[in-house]
């Protein structure tokens, strides 16, 4: 007897119901009179592989078999798997990898959803895959593919995801059992089986209409997204900038006038024609679509409109926010929301509404006191948004907007955006490359407190040392070592890759801070053995 | 990891348990793990050529399986100095969340006015063992009050007591503690009774997508999506569905002055009827504060 059973390797995360839909496979097959067999290998999901679950059908009925009994098989055989079905794109590229699919002979139904690893999660910039390459090492390493959103499926009947795959492997004709067959193990008359039918019927359906037309080409051509409400485009600055680039700068120009006034969005509209002045003479014919005054219009826009508390706490009290909280956390119209925001504010935030002359030395008090080793003070809040005390809080200090460019903070950005502005000019003038470098680091500063401080400490370090350094022999090497600081700048919040990186191309690395040190007396006496 | 930066860097001494999940990103905490509840024991042949003191670590099922005797009992008499973190949450065993003699009784359970809070605290048999034999320096802390943890955590690494130090860290396993309240909650919705929620989120306009707080936190459904700002390009932290409303990624972000972007939300379904009255009156008052 030469024939062989059917295979079949399932993945899923925790709490998508793996195993239960191991039990309804075995349970239709025996309904079905098919000799079954399953097993289960435990894993952590996203951390070292989803838990699989391998089951072998033998596809001739129990009554046609008479005496004889198949052996069937506890563990899948790479290259020898005729199913893979998984419940995220990422686990069934990890089986594909571990070997089991083969283009010869496997069928891989997937779910395109992903839930992101810790370590994609934990970049400092977008350490996300790239789906498109996922998809092709699927289209590659299987005979049949099916891939579509399960997670979407699952939320629309109000189920869990294993009663959707149960009905992808049903529709996909992999086993010999038809689809009553499945219907009549899910039905037990309660309302969780009522969801388990729907989302057995809408994974049935999907897969059957993917066979009848290859959607698989609409994801690969799925258009780019689209920018939000195009917004208009102020007109005494239309003849400066090029029709294409208008859109991208009226956000950052909008952007401006809704964080300090139109004359603070004037002054951004004036900072990037001198980029885009210096692009036209650097790149004349245009080989490279404005990419330089594209990648200020963006950066100078959001490091013009830094964060701070004031900006928050604009941002925090809108009615827009409000609303959007709502739909987040799913609230019905007729329940109540409360909303907390928990702040923080420490020495350096309130001295960055300071004139200078006041926040210098409550910055320097604040300085030597971290040096001795004590905690930063700071101000721990809690503000509920949707008491009138909150808000009230909230839009008074929303209201400081017309004292922030008298502050210390403002004035100490604005200097250095204009020293990142001069260097990213003069660059272009020389080089275009290098120019185009330069600007492209604006990504390097963002977030709140220390991180902020720690982004433009690492984009001025390029600045200062970077961009002046006399050593290169062409131009071409210092737009090359732009970029390998840049690279190496988010590889880690510590630093540590970009400090090797700089002195691998031949400039310091960062200065080292001070940090107090602790010692912790130990007396001797206390160690002898009793 | 955030008392390290006081401190400086320490050994974690890990055991096999939950705790052992900490070895991967994005914590990579734990230098050794050996045997359940050995940590304190293992932590012997390591200690004397450490400057600092080491952090052992283990749950409540290795603290009854092997870390009592041999742990705390031998470090007592060797009048070792070493600091002991037990995660208190009541149960043994991930696969199936045994109980065990620290686990708090049904009758507490029930007792419980606020069923959603942890119960661990009932039970305090752990605290007492270590009393009865001998223990100097105990602390009990809140799992999820991450300011707090940190500094007890830096008070027993740099305290002038040379003995050995035990920090109980208490919190429910969150596993059981879902089994034990979704259902008491789906019955007071049923009978439409007053039913408060919470839930974490970020608001993604705040966010700057430098996911610092990823990078703190580990938890599962604190995950990305696509920045919706199209100035900006790095996705965002968001919160998913599967939130349990534990708090940890508000404390964290808290205790490291990360940012302000974290909300917490409680949605209070069936509100009473003063409730509602409050909130109108609110509601038509703060419109008048907004803008758009």
């Amino acid at each position: 007897m030469t024939q062989q059973p059917i295979s079949l390797l399932l993945c899923a995360l925790g709490g998508e119901g793996g195993g239960v839909l191991t039990e309804w496979l075995v349970e239709a097959a025996r309904l079905a009179g098919y000799p079954v067999q399953a097993t289960s290998i435990p894993g952590v999901a996203q951390r070292t592989g989803a838990t699989t679950y391998y089951l072998e059908v033998f596809p001739v009925p129990l009554s046609e078999l008479g005496q004889q009994r198949p052996v069937l098989g506890l563990y899948p055989v790479p290259g020898r798997l005729d199913g893979l079905v998984s419940s995220e794109l990422l686990e069934t590229v990890r089986q594909i990898s571990l070997g089991h699919a083969s283009a010869e002979r496997t069928l891989v139904l997937s779910s395109s959803a992903r839930a992101l690893t810790t370590h994609e999660k934990m970049q400092l910039a977008d350490g996300r895959r790239d789906e498109q390459q996922l998809m092709q090492m699927i289209a590659s390493q299987s005979q049949v593919h099916h891939v579509l959103d399960m997670a979407e499926l699952t939320r629309q009947a109000g189920t869990v995801v294993s009663a959707v795959m149960l009905g992808c492997i049903a529709a996909s004709g992999l086993l010999p059992i038809a689809r009553e067959a499945y219907r009549t193990i899910l039905a037990d008359g309660s309302s969780a089986a009522q969801a388990s039918l729907r989302g057995f019927d809408l994974g049935f359906t999907a897969i059957e209409q993917q066979r009848a037309q290859a959607r698989y080409l609409d994801g690969v051509l799925r258009p780019e997204p689209q920018l939000a409400e195009p917004a208009v485009f102020p007109a005494p600055f239309a003849p400066l900038f090029p029709p294409e680039l208008h859109a991208l700068i009226a956000l950052g120009y909008e952007r401006l006038v809704d964080y300090q006034s139109p004359l603070y969005a004037k002054q951004y509209m004036e900072r990037l024609y001198e980029v885009h002045r210096a692009e036209r003479e650097s790149d004349p014919r245009l080989e490279h679509g404005w990419a330089i005054t594209r990648e200020m219009a963006r950066w100078l826009a959001l490091w013009m409109a830094f964060d701070d508390i004031v900006r928050v706490a604009d941002l925090k009290s809108r009615a827009s926010r409000m609303q959007r909280v709502r739909g987040e956390v799913k609230a019905g119209s007729s329940d109540l929301l409360k909303l907390y925001d928990h702040f923080k504010p420490g020495v350096p935030e309130f001295a960055a509404l300071l004139p200078g002359l006041l926040a210098r030395p409550l910055l320097a008090w604040d300085n030597r006191r971290k040096a001795k080793g004590k905690r930063a003070l700071a101000l721990p809040l809690k503000i509920g948004a949707h008491t009138i005390t909150g808000m009230l809080a909230l839009r008074g200090l929303a209201a400081l907007k017309a004292l922030r460019p008298k502050g210390s903070r403002f004035a100490t950005e604005q200097a250095l955006i204009d020293e990142w502005l001069t260097a990213v000019i003069r660059l272009t003038n020389l080089h275009w490359q290098s120019g185009h470098e330069v600007a492209q680091c604006g990504r390097l500063v963002k977030g709140y407190g220390s991180t902020n401080e720690r982004g433009k400490e690492n984009l001025l370090h390029v600045v200062r040392h970077l961009s002046v350094a006399l050593h290169f022999t062409d131009h071409a090497q210092r737009a090359q070592a732009i970029a390998a600081a840049r690279q190496a700048a988010l590889a880690d919040d510590s630093g540590k890759t970009l400090d090797h990186t700089l002195q691998q191309l031949g400039v310091p690395a960062r200065p080292i801070k001070e940090q107090p040190i602790r010692w912790v007396r130990r007396k001797a006496a206390a160690r002898e053995i009793a | 990891k955030l008392a390290q930066h006081h401190v400086g860097q320490v050994h974690v001494a890990g055991v096999i348990g939950c705790q052992a999940l900490a070895t991967f990103e994005p914590f990579s905490f734990g230098h050794s793990i050996l045997g359940y509840g050995m940590s304190l024991a293992s932590r012997a042949g390591v200690s004397p050529v450490m400057n600092r003191r080491v952090l052992s670590v283990m749950g409540d099922g290795g603290f009854w399986h092997n870390g009592l005797l041999t742990g705390v009992q031998s470090a007592l008499f060797n009048g070792d100095d070493a600091v002991l973190l037990i995660f208190k949450n009541g149960y043994t065993s991930a696969t199936g969340t045994q109980d065990i003699i620290s686990t708090p009784a049904e009758a507490d359970k029930d007792k419980a006015p606020d069923k959603r809070k942890s119960v661990v605290h009932t039970n305090q048999t752990i605290e007492r063992t270590l009393k009865g034999l001998g223990v100097k320096w105990l602390r009990t802390v809140t799992t999820y009050e991450v300011e707090k943890v940190r500094q007890t955590l830096v008070e027993a690494m740099t305290s002038d007591f040379n003995g050995l130090k035990v920090i109980v860290a208490e919190g429910e396993c969150q596993l059981e503690r879902q089994r034990r309240i979704k259902p008491w909650l789906a019955s007071l919705l049923k009978r439409g009774l007053r039913v408060e929620r919470v839930k974490y989120g970020v608001d993604e306009d705040v966010c700057t997508g430098d996911h610092a707080c990823i990078r703190l936190s580990g938890c599962p459904t604190l995950t990305l999506k696509d920045n919706p700002d199209p100035l900006k390009v790095d996705p965002v932290a968001t919160v998913i569905d599967g939130c349990v409303g534990c708090g940890l990624c508000g404390a964290n972000a808290h205790a490291a002055t990360l940012c302000p972007s974290f909300y917490r939300a409680e949605v209070v379904q069936n509100p009473k009827w003063h409730e509602r009255l409050l909130s109108d009156l609110r509601q038509r008052l703060i419109k008048r504060m907004q803008l758009a």
